[in-house]
């Protein structure tokens, strides 16, 4: 699994290209990841999105000292989007079922198994956050980064090579920001 | 102020962290003015702020076993008008179900779905801009593609004819297809490529998995798939092609054109479907494609470019009968034998096969169709279009990769002419093609002692290289095989020796490095000169000493670097291998005014050899001798003498290499101006007689760092770490120069790789980078934690520098550890009083301003405003060249603001003379 050690250090060494090829790979390991975990778990077991995502690091990284954050930042930001995608696919299959979507047959893995609490609304949250990018491409990869990677403040500061009091304040702004275009999606809808 | 000009987010930003209400109402009333929109606007951005701590806060959602399995496309889903039935295939680019197409009418397709990573709505722009011309293919052995489109989750499909077949390669070899048969196959390959062709498709990935081969009525069918797929998909290659499934992905390199792996290109015509063409036609015959899908494999992205573009892949009846165990196994799956298929392969087949394979798309056919009438030509026993390459061509490119040679290449044209031209293609018997290869070989050995008998030994390996190709043929006799294999060798040895000769030249400085760059050498030395087959330590001085001079080509290389030895071990205590190391030169080398130097090393008299170094035979000694004359000044403790010998070498052998990089560097070395620039001087003319010299061109760069020519410095730091990675002092120079420039985080970077190199271990780049890892202009570079480790390390290496001390303290400082600050900073001016205090010594009044810091965080201001005052009175009594240092003014800024000093130097007058 060394490619993605490869394609990070192409980007470092300033291949722009690079970076878009660590989705389709990072976005495979979690997809085959969480699957296989899944499989293990007894029913009712849930996986943390963002623990996914720092295994599949350690996994396709390793935890070799001297990583470059630089790297880490990559690896992170695609592992986000990815992750980000996920989530909305498997938003966007759930609601077709419910609409009625699911006429195939179900099998016995299918069937959720506990209800599941309320939590933000992937889909909305995912649209709003397309509006963002659109705006401030910085501040939705700071929501990506700390919302689908589960970085901290510090390390999606770093990540953005922004410092982290700048990154307090994107985090304040886009997160209200967010809020009140989610809202105002309720409303019109 | 005009209100408007700040926009929201700082509004927004300000006054969220306004707590009182009345306070934050009147901040925005204040700064909305009559805005109304924007005061709304932003307190609803406030209200939704409060309402949503929890927002967000924890990160991302779980989900659970319903979500995760059923993210992909499977059996039963609906996708538009498509109801996916089975998996029919997956491969690197995506997964294939056959499919139900339910309106406007039911019939069953292929449904290709790609995998996620692409921008789907180019992906579907891509396929619309060619959907018309893809309409217009009507062709038996041309699966259509129909249509193209997004799924819910958003990935791009395809819809194709549904064709159940199986790639041509794997079928043929499951039916043990004869040779002939298989040609039949292909050539409807050709026929249906053509159609595309006319109708102004490329196809871009024609490739066995593409071809799949269907029987009806007993009759094999081939029909080609995926025409306008690679198009849309628009994937080149880069490392994202190689690192998906390697053998079934989109592009694999080991059909693509040489076009197509130009990596910059986008200049693919019907040509490259040719040569994809040709490459499947190999393989149909082969078995195996022209190169190595293991090589491509292993190989790094610019390799496997290089070897589509550059490399010359074997004939496929040379590749039978370089298949291993294989090739019983191919030729069964042929009916025959492996000799057998070789023999049929040999001639026409190979022709065909090489010609629609040719790195030049003009010398391909230049229709499918053309390519198609040839093969059937063979089958008919009709002669072929195609030909062996022809000598000219070969000879033209042969003269093409050596333009130094032409003049020479001409008469090897008459030779050729002679024994190729007159006979015909009859130059196809053995004895034709030796002389030609005979020819190229000895014309590159005459290139090879020419250049050898100047000096040049660098361009002398570079033409010798151009050998190895000629080589690998095989086909060359074997004493002029031998001959070259020497040449390379020699000149291999040549080059190690020089690369080492260069490293220990550069360690004749002033420092406490010389001992051991000077044991290094030693090392590389012994080994380099082991690994010839010398090893000096263990033969007996006359058998050494033939050895040496059995290379009659090189000793005028090797001679010196043994001289560099001597002067190199003498550095040392061993006295007894010196010595021996003088013996066996006395023994190789008789001229007598060497022998005196070597005498004199040996006896450490220095009197007669001060003695050497102004004599007035000196202007009669060889360049050689001059350098180790200069070398031997210096192992002595003259460097003035050895820039007196140097100088007067040079006047004499202006254009030796060694006596201009050695003069170089030591002007270079002394640092004042005058001696700088003229050392450039010098410095630029061993750069132009020797181009790859890193280790020149990196003490150009130190040349011109040391004028403040940061720019230029720069360039050549970057040149000598192209040519030599391991540099560390080029990255150490480098790292210099960004940080000057204020290009800190580059700066950083280069340190941490000069650091990495190691190589010499001494504490300056340590401390460099333990520096502005805690001082630099930019916060957000900073860190302290690895500054104090860099620092720590530095003042392990040279506990007596004072600057390492200065590093320790700031990295200290910037961790809030003010007393260990306080403690680094005292020991750094203690040992800055004690010491030589040279200009490489930092100003001591960063030490002050810092310590003045340090006390203040400890609460002791008394002591910090007395440190700060002695870092300025520091200042006033230097010279202005002392001051002027980033870092020190960033200090005293630092220190100032923290001691609250900036109101008293706005309002009182500058103290004329602090006593």
């Amino acid at each position: 699994m060394h490619e993605v050690t490869q394609i990070l250090s192409a980007i470092e060494h300033g291949d722009p290209s690079a970076a878009e090829q660590l989705l389709p790979l990072v976005y495979d390991a979690l997809r085959r990841l969480a699957a296989q975990k899944l499989v293990q778990e007894s029913p009712g077991q849930t996986l943390q999105a963002t623990a996914l995502v720092h295994e599949v690091y350690l996994r396709l990284v390793g935890s070799e000292k001297g990583q470059h954050w630089d790297s880490r930042g990559h690896f992170f930001a695609a592992a986000a989007e990815a992750m980000r995608r996920i989530l909305v696919e498997s938003a966007r299959h759930k609601q077709t079922q419910k609409l009625g979507g699911g006429w195939h047959r179900l099998e016995l893995a299918d069937v959720e198994p506990i209800a599941q609490k309320p939590t933000t609304d992937v889909l909305a949250l995912n649209e709003a956050l397309g509006k963002l990018e659109a705006k401030d491409p910085r501040k939705a990869n700071l929501i990506k980064l700390r919302y689908f990677a589960g970085l901290t403040i510090e390390e999606a500061a770093h990540a953005l090579g922004v410092s982290t009091s700048t990154a307090d304040n994107d985090w304040a702004y886009a997160k209200s920001w967010l809020r009140l275009e989610m809202e105002r999606q309720v409303h019109r809808d | 102020m005009e209100p408007r000009s700040i926009s929201e987010e700082s509004i927004f930003g300000i006054a969220r962290k306004i707590d009182s209400p009345d306070a934050r109402d009147a901040y925005l009333a204040q700064v909305c003015g009559n805005d109304q929109a924007l005061r709304e606007r932003v307190a609803s951005l406030l209200s939704a702020h409060a309402d949503a701590a929890s927002f967000l806060e924890s990160p991302a959602p779980e989900f659970d076993a319903t979500s995760a399995q059923s993210i992909a496309e499977k059996p039963g889903t609906a996708i538009g008008p498509y109801k996916l039935l089975e998996q029919i295939g997956e491969g690197g680019m995506g997964v294939v179900y056959m499919a139900d197409q339910q309106t406007p009418v039911r019939r069953r397709v292929a449904l290709k779905i790609i995998k996620p990573g692409m921008d789907t709505r180019q992906v579907i722009a891509r396929f619309e801009a060619e959907r018309q011309a893809l309409a217009l293919m009507d062709h038996s052995n041309i699966a259509r593609v129909l249509d193209a489109g997004a799924t819910d989750s958003g990935r791009p499909y395809f819809v194709m004819e549904l064709v159940r077949g199986v790639p041509i390669t794997e079928y043929c070899d499951k039916n043990n297809l004869p040779v002939h048969e298989r040609l039949e196959l292909f050539v409807q390959v050709c026929q249906a490529v053509q159609h595309a062709h006319q109708k102004g498709i490329i196809h871009r990935d024609i490739k066995p998995s593409n071809v799949l081969v269907t029987a009806v009525d007993g009759r094999p069918i081939p029909k080609v798939i995926d025409f306008g797929v690679a198009k849309a998909i628009n994937q080149q290659l880069t490392e994202k092609t190689l690192f998906t499934n390697f053998a079934q992905m989109l592009g694999t390199p080991l059909y693509m054109s040489p076009e197509q792996a130009e990596m910059a290109s986008v200049d693919v015509d019907t040509r490259s479907d040719i040569y994809s063409l040709g490459v499947l036609l190999y393989e149909l015959l082969t078995g195996t494609t022209p190169f190595d899908q293991k090589r491509l494999r292993e190989a790094a992205l610019d390799e496997i470019s290089r070897i589509i573009r550059e490399e010359e892949p074997p004939k496929p009846s040379t590749r039978i009968s370089t298949l291993a165990n294989e090739r019983t196994v191919t030729a069964a799956h042929r009916k025959t034998d492996p000799y057998r298929l070789s023999q049929l392969l040999r001639g026409e087949l190979d022709w065909i096969v090489m010609k629609s394979i040719d790195k030049d798309r003009t010398r391909r056919y230049q229709t499918a169709s053309g390519m198609a009438r040839d093969v059937e030509r063979y089958l008919h026993n009709e002669p072929v279009e195609a030909c062996p390459p022809s000598s000219h061509y070969r000879l033209r490119k042969f003269v093409q990769r050596n333009k130094a040679a032409v003049a020479v290449a001409a008469l090897v044209l008459i030779l050729l002419t002679m024994l190729g031209g007159g006979a015909g293609w009859a130059a196809r018997d053995r004895s034709a093609r030796q002389g030609k290869v005979s020819g190229q070989l000895e014309l590159i050995l005459d290139e090879v002692a020419r250049l050898e008998q100047v000096g040049k030994w660098s361009e002398a390996l570079v033409s010798a290289r151009r050998a190895e190709p000629v080589l690998a043929t095989g086909e060359a006799p074997a004493d002029i095989q031998q001959h070259v294999q020497q040449a390379l060798a020699d000149l291999e040895l040549v080059g190690r020796l020089e690369e080492i000769r260069a490293q220990s030249g550069t360690s004749w400085s002033d420092t406490d490095q010389r001992q051991e760059l000077a044991v290094s050498a030693d090392r590389d030395y012994a080994a380099a000169f082991r690994e010839a087959g010398v090893d000096v330590d263990r033969l007996s001085v006359k058998e050494s000493a033939e050895r040496i001079n059995a290379r009659s080509q090189i000793t005028a290389a090797v001679l010196p670097a043994l001289d560099d030895w001597v002067a190199v071990r003498s550095v040392g205590d061993n006295e007894a291998a010196t010595r021996r190391l003088i013996e066996i030169l006395q023994v190789a080398d008789s001229d007598p005014w060497r022998q005196q130097m070597r005498a004199a090393l040996i006896h450490k008299d220095w009197p007669a050899l001060e003695n050497l170094a102004k004599s007035p035979d000196l202007d009669r000694q060889e360049a050689a001798t001059l350098s180790f004359l200069s070398a031997a000044c210096r192992v002595n403790g003259k460097p003035l003498l050895e820039v007196a010998v140097l100088r007067r070498a040079q006047q004499k052998y202006p254009a030796d290499y060694w006596i201009n990089h050695r003069l170089g560097v030591n002007l270079i070395w002394q640092q004042a101006p005058d001696d700088v620039r003229e050392g450039i001087g010098f410095m630029r003319a061993a750069v132009a007689l020797r181009p790859q010299g890193g280790h020149s061109i990196m003490n150009l760069g130190n040349g011109y760092a040391a004028l403040g020519k940061y720019d230029q410095a720069i360039a050549c730091f970057r040149k000598a770490i192209e040519l030599n990675p391991d540099s560390a002092n080029s990255y150490f120079g480098l790292g210099i120069s960004l940080e000057e420039k204020g290009l800190n985080e580059e700066a950083i970077s280069a340190y941490e790789q000069a650091i990495k190199k190691r190589k010499p271990d001494d504490s300056s780049k340590h401390e460099a980078l333990a520096m502005i890892l805690s001082n630099c202009p930019e916060p957000r570079l900073r860190n302290p934690h690895r500054a104090a480790e860099m620092a720590s390390k530095a003042v392990e290496i040279e506990p007596q520098a004072s600057n390492n001390w200065t590093a320790l303290g700031m990295a200290r400082y910037r961790l809030g550890q003010w007393q260990e600050a306080r403690m680094a900073f005292d020991k750094s001016l203690q040992l800055g009083a004690d010491s030589w205090g040279g200009s490489l010594r930092r100003p001591d009044a960063i030490d002050w301003f810092f310590l003045a810091m340090s006390y203040w965080q400890l609460g002791q201001q008394d002591q910090a405003r007395q440190c700060y005052d002695r870092g300025v009175q520091w200042m006033n009594g230097s010279k202005p060249w002392q001051t002027d240092d980033e870092d020190l003014r960033r200090c005293q800024t630092e220190a100032e603001e923290l001691l609250e000093i900036i109101d008293e130097k706005l309002t009182t007058e500058p103290p004329i003379e602090v006593k």
